[in-house]
C-alpha cells in the first residue's frame, strides 16, 4: 500500500478509501498475493451509466412503426 | 485501459418506406401529422424555430423535450435538437436528431440519427474521469515498473 501510494500521489488512507469505493461499485477487483495486493480497473462497469442509446432506439423503431402506419392512411 | 469511450453516443434507426419523399417530409414536418406517430408539438419547418415535443404516457407524466429546427432541406434532410431536462438531471439528454430521405426506385429509404450526451457522462467522462484516469495511469506505470 506504501508502494501504491508514493505512485499514486495521493496519501495512503485516501488511496485506500478510493481503492474501497471503486470496489464496492464494481470499478475495480483486488487479488491477493501474500502481503501484495493486486489492484485492476473492470472499464466496462462505467458503460450503463452512458447508454440512453438502448432505451431510445426502442423507443425510434416504436415511432417508425407508427410512422408507417400513418402513412399508410394518408391520402397521397 | 480505456474508460476514455467517446463522450457523443449515438442511435441510429433505418427503414425503406414504399412512398415517395414528399409524403414522408410531410408526415416529419406536418404538426398534426407529427402528432401522430411523434408527438404533440408546436412545430414549424423554420431553421431556428423553437418548439416543444410534449407526451403524456401516464395522467401524472409529463414528458417534454426542447427542442430547435437547426437544418431544412425539403424531401430530404430535417435536422433539430432535443433536450430533455429529467426530474433527475443525471438523465438530462441533450441531443441532435437527423432525419435523411433518399429517394429509391421501391420508395424512400428514412434514416433518423439521434446524437448526443448526458450531463452525466460529461461529469463521469470529463472532470472525475481526468483524476481517476491519472489515479490509474500512475497505478498502471507502478504495477508495470515492479512486476
Amino acid at each position: 500500500m506504501g508502494a501504491l501510494t508514493a505512485a499514486a500521489g495521493v496519501s495512503q488512507p485516501a488511496v485506500s478509501k478510493h481503492l474501497g469505493v471503486l470496489k464496492q461499485a464494481g470499478l475495480v477487483r483486488d487479488r491477493h498475493e501474500g502481503r501484495l495486493t493486486h489492484y485492476s480497473a473492470q472499464p466496462g462497469a462505467l458503460t450503463p451509466l452512458a447508454d440512453w442509446t438502448v432505451e431510445m432506439a426502442s423507443f425510434w423503431e416504436k415511432r417508425f412503426d407508427q410512422l408507417e402506419d400513418l402513412l399508410k392512411r394518408m391520402d397521397q | 485501459m480505456s474508460m476514455a469511450a467517446s463522450e457523443t453516443r449515438s442511435v441510429v434507426v433505418e427503414r425503406q418506406f414504399p412512398f415517395p419523399p414528399e409524403k414522408i417530409w410531410r408526415a416529419l414536418t406536418q404538426r398534426h401529422l407529427m402528432e401522430e406517430w411523434l408527438m404533440k408539438s408546436d412545430f414549424k419547418p423554420v431553421v431556428g424555430h423553437r418548439f416543444n415535443l410534449k407526451r403524456t404516457p401516464k395522467p401524472d407524466v409529463n414528458i417534454v423535450i426542447d427542442c430547435e429546427v437547426l437544418e431544412i432541406e425539403p424531401n430530404k434532410t430535417l435536422s433539430y435538437s432535443w433536450d430533455f431536462a429529467h426530474d433527475d438531471p443525471a438523465f438530462n439528454l441533450k441531443s441532435v436528431v437527423t432525419f435523411t430521405l433518399t429517394r429509391t426506385s421501391a420508395g424512400t429509404h428514412l434514416r433518423m440519427e439521434q446524437s448526443g450526451f448526458r450531463p452525466d457522462q460529461r461529469q463521469a467522462f470529463g472532470g472525475a474521469m481526468g483524476g481517476w484516469r491519472q489515479f490509474f495511469d500512475n497505478l498502471e506505470n507502478f504495477l508495470a515498473r515492479t512486476d
